[in-house]
């Protein structure tokens, strides 16, 4: 059995097959591209960096149709190109930004399966030089909030059989244990834990973990099944920024076909923050 | 010696920390910009050249590093 949505994945061998052109844009997207992008990357790719491409530079949220569209601009990038996403950190950034660009309507949009380390992993050649991009008009398309849960959706489905929550975070962020690791000074909340009802599927249970590439569709089903994330449901996934959910957004809606599947950016962050927010450990 | 602060950080690699000139773990610490930061968590001083009073020394101009930091951020309110 094949993903439900495999037009949404390239391998690496394809990639370095296949250098980018004026129809088609590699982009790398990281989390930290001082040691990401700038160490190296595939050659021809562009960067978009997490933190000062995608968010509103002021407001906590992701950037608007505007600033998208700018940034479309800025990479070459039209409503009609190809564009592949690959990454740093397992691909979660690639994942959040795939989520951006489906909520503002990109249509031919694929991501690199393994990103940077299964590339690395292979040997395959970076560089450091940086490709010299042809500003374009990009208008996008308004934004598809049915990609999107806000917090007040989220209240809104507590304890409801027809809807489940996926929290993707490591078992000690679930339980309550740990707000964050100690590489993320920056990301605590107040309080630990996890959204009444919860299910917790890390994201890493998607992939496989040699060379960070998404395990087999047999393997996903019961994977999220078993626990009770079924396509009859409302799904909405969260993390604690939104980065890793995105990535398994990305494995519910693509691969397995999920209808309704939400990401939900605010996630432990907006979540474990607010006061009077119910909290499960 | 150990900086207690980055208790949990995962060690990724053992090199000379250049700023003492002895051997440490190493972690990285990710920024409000998300880029990684190599810093020390434990130092080796290695006993033939390095005696109690001398590690002491390094380890109260940490402690004394902490202070002023936790100084800038939340300062006594003595007024």
């Amino acid at each position: 059995m094949s993903y439900a949505h495999p037009e949404v994945l390239v391998d690496t061998e394809w990639v370095s097959k296949n250098p980018p052109n004026d129809n088609m844009k590699l982009v790398e997207v990281d989390y930290d591209p001082v040691n990401g992008y700038q160490k190296g990357h595939i050659s021809g790719a562009s960067l978009i960096w997490w933190k000062r491409d995608i968010n509103d530079p002021v407001t906590r949220d992701i950037i608007n149709k505007k600033q998208f569209e700018a940034l479309m601009s800025k990479n070459g990038i039209t409503p009609d190109t190809e564009v592949i996403l690959y990454g740093d950190f397992n691909n979660w950034f690639a994942a959040f930004v795939f989520w951006v660009f489906k909520y503002y309507g990109h249509e031919n949009l694929k991501i690199m399966n393994g990103g940077r380390k299964k590339w690395e992993l292979e040997n395959k050649d970076y560089t450091t030089d940086e490709p010299q991009m042809t500003q374009t008009t990009y208008n996008a398309q308004p934004p598809d909030e049915g990609l999107r849960a806000y917090l007040f959706d989220v209240s809104r489905i507590l304890g409801r059989e027809d809807s489940v929550m996926v929290d993707v975070r490591s078992p000690a962020e679930f339980s309550g244990e740990i707000t964050a690791p100690p590489e993320y000074p920056m990301e605590h909340a107040q309080r630990g834990g996890h959204i009444p009802g919860a299910n917790n599927i890390p994201w890493a249970t998607a992939v496989n973990d040699a060379d960070g590439t998404f395990k087999a569709v047999e393997e996903l089903k019961q994977n999220y099944e078993s626990k009770g994330v079924t396509p009859d449901k409302d799904v909405i996934c969260y993390c604690r920024i939104g980065e890793r959910s995105s990535h398994s957004w990305f494995v519910l809606k693509y691969l397995l076909g999920y209808p309704m599947v939400r990401n939900y950016d605010g996630s432990w962050t907006e979540w474990g923050n607010m006061i009077g927010n119910p909290v499960e450990k | 010696m150990e900086d207690k602060t980055k208790r949990g950080l995962t060690v990724k690699e053992t090199s000379i920390d250049e700023k003492l000139n002895v051997k440490a773990d190493k972690g990285m610490i990710h920024d409000m910009d998300g880029i990684g930061h190599w810093v020390p968590i434990r130092w080796y001083f290695p006993k033939n050249s390095y005696d109690l009073s001398q590690v002491m020394m390094h380890a109260e101009a940490m402690e004394k590093k902490y202070t002023e930091l936790r100084e800038l951020t939340c300062p006594d309110d003595n007024d």
